[in-house]
């Protein structure tokens, strides 16, 4: 079953002969090819049967003997096996060589008996995976990838948004190199703002949070970028139905530093443009566009110390615009222009610099910056055209933003192989401006009233943490993860302090078999008030106050796993989990006040069962994936405190997700997904209110429409099935890659909303079935 | 092979323009079996009257109407004590205000009543309440203050008083030009006023607006001083003789519930949100069947 190792690895260290002394090997795991650091590569002592695994730096410590064997491994790559002949402490650098894609041999996985990830609380996924996966309108998307995992759902239909484990939306923390992304959607949320040509590596965790991680209640998504090869220049240009991508990363110093940088922009208003400039001739326009850029530099100072500066910035913009001419009389045309715009975007950027200090512990310290702007503005503009000429002109704004700064430094301690610590404190300043709007209201002489109102204070909030967490192992039976997080947010001359602890127990109690257990609690300074249901981005952040409290949630795991063979791996994990101080609107409309005085603080609960069913070898690969869950809100004043159901409670949720590589050239994925409908109020009654000589200003003749109860009534379940196959040409210099994609390919008409339209309710459905085609030269 | 990527291509497209359209189909509305709606607010010294009628579906076009022929049972302190007679009061042209069931028991504090009503085609509701605890309302004085350099900017401000306020009560307060037609006890006129108060808030009083509805604990102590402002449009009527009429509306907990969340539910923009559910105090059905205390100070206008 188990096939010899291939010993790819390069060495570097030295040879003495003193036997039998434990000396401590450090250093780091890459790509041969690239030189990228790999994270989470796993080195093993054979002989001890102790291993470790880089951290997010690639950088690992382990205390060997002379003669000890050690092995080498990642996902994807080969093996790597060596001898160690070092008497002394000793740096060196692994490199692992990619597997042919279609090399799928089985993988020796010499410490399968070993304790593995929780595969029911963190979920990784490579950017070749993401890839293959069928995708909407052809835009490969990590975040819609993660959606097919048990546990993780999709919001509105064809939308990126994640809920995780019954959890909001807003409640996931999404880095990108370590700073947070407030919006990640372009195209009103149809995919998320992350190209996948720039992404090196990608983590989800559900639960068994570290406790490096803070600020969110709910979820961390850990997307970290590709460094650059600093080897050779490699790049890619790719072009789809509505988009057009181009990646270019190489080295600016060979083995000393490289570059990265990817591009993407939309092309629908240069289809758009063309359309209305003809067919309806500058009456009525619109138009929608969006970009994203990644780049990335390093330089490596020396073997231990090398930084980073990475930077983000993407822009969806959408405008609508009408030009009318109207003949009131013989001598009057008055000219209206009308226009709307929407704006909104993210920029971060990030100066991290590596350090190892010592062999056993290794330093990360990080400076960040990250900006979310919105904004939407209307124009009406009247002009008479009489004697004397009228104008009447007028102008709304509204924007909202947030600015982070932050900085953040981390040790990771290699104590043994048993023992890894993670120490550090982080810092962020947000700054946030919920919303304001702007009026001018201006005649031909300009403007004669302009007025700024609701919501102009600017918040400054300082979140303070600091962490510590140990990770023990003893023996490969059992592991524990114990942490301590203490959050501080300082608002308004207001401490909230939380102390979050976080652990894990994982026990492997028969060979390839393992039970755990795990506790986090979390904390979550800002909240996300929600506008609509369809992930707009008028839905605004807001930070906590002295009237608004952070969000706190408690999550309890038990989990069970088992490597049935070197194949299949099947996992099993309950959760429950309990959050406070959620808010939502109680009156959307009542737009003259503050927001603050328009929330109102609730509790949430979830619970739910997870099967997770995978082949991860073979031609074919795939899993199986169905959750069984709950979730429930209770507002006071919503429904005067009866517990509800959540929006996106869905009991049954079952994803089965197949890739088949039929040879070198073609592959095909499938993924199907079936859910519980979603939980909707519909307003079904009227009745008459009170008439009372007190109360009756506006009760004659006034009937209110109501429901029995909230969230009680469930649209039909849904289901669609996606398929998408690539053609790769391998040419002398360069690879070309076809890929075709059918979104909802059986056309199943599922409900989006529901509306009430002369007495009859309709259901609409959008996305009915969705093509899609790409083609990418790689080189 | 050009035809064959031309047809591709064409499918392609084909396939596109289907998706970018959306789709609505009717679904069939589900069943919603009516309820009886119970309007009331009992106040202390005067009859209980209760409107009764059922609630329909949003997809049934006939507008509300009575029950006529139901049979409510009034009880205090759990003891049968009257069943409500119908009643038509002339003075509206509504049937739902029109008709009304009434009863001779006048409630008093510290009992609870409560009501049993049964209607054929509806499942019987309940309902029961308590009159609160009464506070006071004292006209002070008032003054005439300028807002700005126009003569429309002049407003009445009129200074008032509130005490014996419960930290765990609910109140509403308000306030009326002139006391109406008694005989209907329908026909107060209220009027527009500004307040712009530190604990009672800021806002100006419109028609159709929010309920000036607050809890007892809004006041450090059981009294609390303020002024309310009316405009220039509205003082400039006023006649000698007549009365502005302010009111301090006790309420029970349940009443407060009721104004609160139907406001919200007026407030509320259907396109973007759910309704807000009115809150109801009827067991099986939809309404209110809640205690108020009224207690009122006058100021009788004298032209200068």
């Amino acid at each position: 079953m188990i096939k010899t190792l291939v010993t790819l690895s390069i060495l570097f260290f030295t040879c003495t002969l003193s036997s039998g002394k434990t000396i401590n090997l450090s250093g780091y795991i890459e790509d041969a090819k690239s030189g990228e650091r790999l994270i989470g590569a796993s080195i093993y002592n054979l002989n001890t049967n102790r291993g470790t695994v880089t951290n997010d730096y690639g950088f690992f410590s382990l205390s060997v003997k002379q003669s000890d064997s050690l092995l080498t491994s990642f996902i994807g790559y080969k093996s790597g096996r060596i001898v160690c002949n070092s008497s002394k402490d000793t740096t060196v650098i692994f490199k692992l060589e990619l597997k042919s894609e279609f090399l799928l041999e089985i993988e020796v996985v010499a410490n399968s008996k070993n304790l593995k990830e929780n595969v029911s609380n963190i979920v990784s996924l490579s950017p070749k995976l993401v890839e293959r996966l069928p995708v909407i309108l052809g835009e490969t998307d990590v975040l819609k990838s993660f959606q097919l995992m048990p546990g993780v759902q999709g919001g509105i239909e064809g939308t990126a948004g994640m809920i995780v484990r019954g959890s909001d939306p807003s409640q996931n923390l999404i880095l990108l190199d370590g700073v947070p992304v407030y919006n990640v959607n372009h195209l009103f949320g149809l995919f998320s703002v992350f190209n996948n040509d720039a992404i090196k590596s990608s983590k989800l965790y559900k639960g068994d949070f570290p406790a490096s991680y803070g600020g969110r209640a709910a979820s961390v998504v850990d997307i970290r970028m590709k460094e650059g090869n600093n080897k050779e220049m490699k790049g890619s240009v790719s072009a789809g139905l509505i988009s057009a991508k181009g990646f270019i990363e190489g080295p600016i110093v060979k083995d000393k530093s490289s570059f990265m940088i990817s591009a993407r922009r939309t092309y629908i208003d240069v289809f758009l443009y063309p359309y209305f400039k003809i067919m309806l001739k500058d009456e009525y326009s619109t138009s929608y566009a969006f970009y994203d850029v990644n780049g990335k530099i390093n330089y490596k100072l020396n073997d231990r110390n090398k930084i980073y500066l990475s930077y983000y910035s993407g822009n969806d913009g959408y405008y609508q615009s009408s030009s009318t001419s109207i003949k009131r009389s013989e001598n009057t045309i008055t000219d209206i222009k009308q226009k709307s715009t929407i704006d909104w975007g993210n920029h971060t950027g990030t100066f991290r610099w590596n350090s190892q200090l010592g062999n056993k512990l290794f330093c990360n310290t990080t400076l960040t910056l990250s900006q979310y702007k919105f904004s939407t503005g209307r124009m009406f503009d009247e002009i008479e055209k009489g004697d004397p000429p009228i104008r009447n002109k007028l102008e709304t704004e509204f924007y909202s933003g947030i600015f982070d700064k932050g900085a953040a430094v981390q040790f990771d301690y290699f104590h043994s192989g048993r023992n890894f610590i993670e120490f550090g404190v982080n810092f962020t300043n947000h700054r946030f401006k919920p919303g304001v709007n702007v009026f001018d209201f201006s005649d031909l002489e300009g403007v004669i009233e302009s007025d700024s109102v609701k919501n102009t204070k600017t918040y400054s909030n300082n979140e303070i943490a600091l962490y510590f967490q140990d990770n023990f192992k003893i023996e490969n039976i059992l592991n524990l993860s114990a942490g301590i997080r203490f959050s501080r947010f300082d608002t308004e001359n207001i401490n909230y302090d939380f102390l979050e602890p976080r652990a894990s127990l994982s026990l492997l109690f028969i060979p390839r078999s393992s039970l755990g257990i795990s506790y986090s609690k979390t904390s979550q300074p800002i909240h996300l008030l929600v506008n609509s249901s369809v992930g707009f981005p008028t839905d605004q952040w807001v930070p906590v106050t002295k009237n608004i409290k952070p969000i706190v949630a408690n999550q309890f795991n038990v989990s069970f796993q088992n490597e049935i063979n070197p194949y299949f791996n099947i996992s099993l994990g309950v959760y429950l989990k309990q959050m406070d101080n959620l808010l939502e609107y109680i009156d959307n409309a009542d737009k003259k006040k503050n927001w603050e005085e328009i929330v109102e603080h609730g509790q949430g609960t979830a619970k739910g069962v997870e099967l997770l069913i995978e082949k991860k070898l073979g031609k074919t690969q795939g899993w199986i994936a169905y959750t069984l869950s709950n979730s429930e809100r209770v507002f006071e004043i919503i429904i005067y405190g009866n517990p509800y159901p959540y929006k996106y409670d869905r009991k049954h949720d079952f994803k089965i997700v197949v890739t088949h590589q039929f040879n070198e050239r073609v592959n095909v994925s499938a993924s199907w997904i079936f859910n519980t409908g979603n939980a909707v109020t519909l307003p079904t009654e009227n009745y008459s209110i009170n008439y009372s000589r007190h109360f009756s200003e506006y009760a004659y003749g006034a009937e209110i429409i109501s429901y029995r109860k909230k969230n009680d009534f469930r649209m039909p379940n849904y289901h669609r099935l996606d398929l998408s196959a690539n053609f790769e040409k391998q040419k002398e210099k360069t690879k070309r890659v076809f890929s075709i994609g059918l979104y909802n390919a059986y056309m199943h008409r599922n409900a989006l909303y529901y509306d009430f339209y002369e007495g009859r309710l309709r259901s609409h459905s959008v996305l009915p079935i969705m093509p899609s085609i790409n083609y990418t030269i790689e080189f | 092979m050009r035809i064959n990527n031309l047809r591709f291509f064409y499918l392609v497209s084909v396939l596109f323009m289907v998706a970018c359209e959306a789709i609505y189909h009717d679904i069939e509305p589900p069943d919603i079996e009516p309820v009886i709606v119970v309007n009331s607010f009992f106040e202390n010294d005067k009859k209980i009257e209760v409107n009764i009628s059922g609630s329909k579906s949003r997809f049934d076009n006939n507008n509300l109407v009575p029950i006529f022929d139901a049979k409510p049972y009034l009880f205090c302190d759990n003891e049968l004590v009257d069943t409500l007679r119908i009643n038509e009061n002339p003075y509206f042209s509504d049937l739902l205000a029109r008709w009304t069931y009434v009863s001779d028991i006048e409630p008093v504090k510290n009992k609870t009543y409560s009501i049993d009503i049964k209607a054929d085609g509806y499942k019987t509701v309940r309902a029961e309440g308590q009159i609160p605890q009464n506070g006071s309302i004292r006209y002070i004085d008032h003054e005439f203050v300028a807002k700005g350099k126009y003569t429309t900017d002049k407003y009445l401000r009129v200074n008032l008083e509130l005490n014996n306020i419960d930290k765990e009560g609910f109140y509403n307060i308000s306030f009326s030009l002139r006391e109406g037609i008694e005989e209907t006890g329908y026909g107060y006129d209220y009027t527009l006023f500004d307040i712009e108060d530190p604990l009672i808030g800021t806002m100006t009083r419109a028609l159709h607006s929010d309920y000036l509805i607050f809890k007892g604990n809004l006041f450090p102590q059981n009294g609390y001083k303020f002024s309310i402002d009316i405009k220039h449009e509205d003082w400039i009527y006023l006649y000698d003789g007549d009365v502005l009429v302010f009111e301090l509306i006790s309420l029970s907990e349940d009443v407060y519930k009721y104004l609160s969340t139907l406001t919200m539910h007026k407030n509320v923009d259907l396109r973007i949100s759910d309704p807000i559910k009115v809150y109801t105090n009827v067991q099986g059905g939809y309404g209110i069947f809640g205690g108020i205390n009224v207690v009122k100070d006058s100021l009788v206008w004298k032209e200068k």
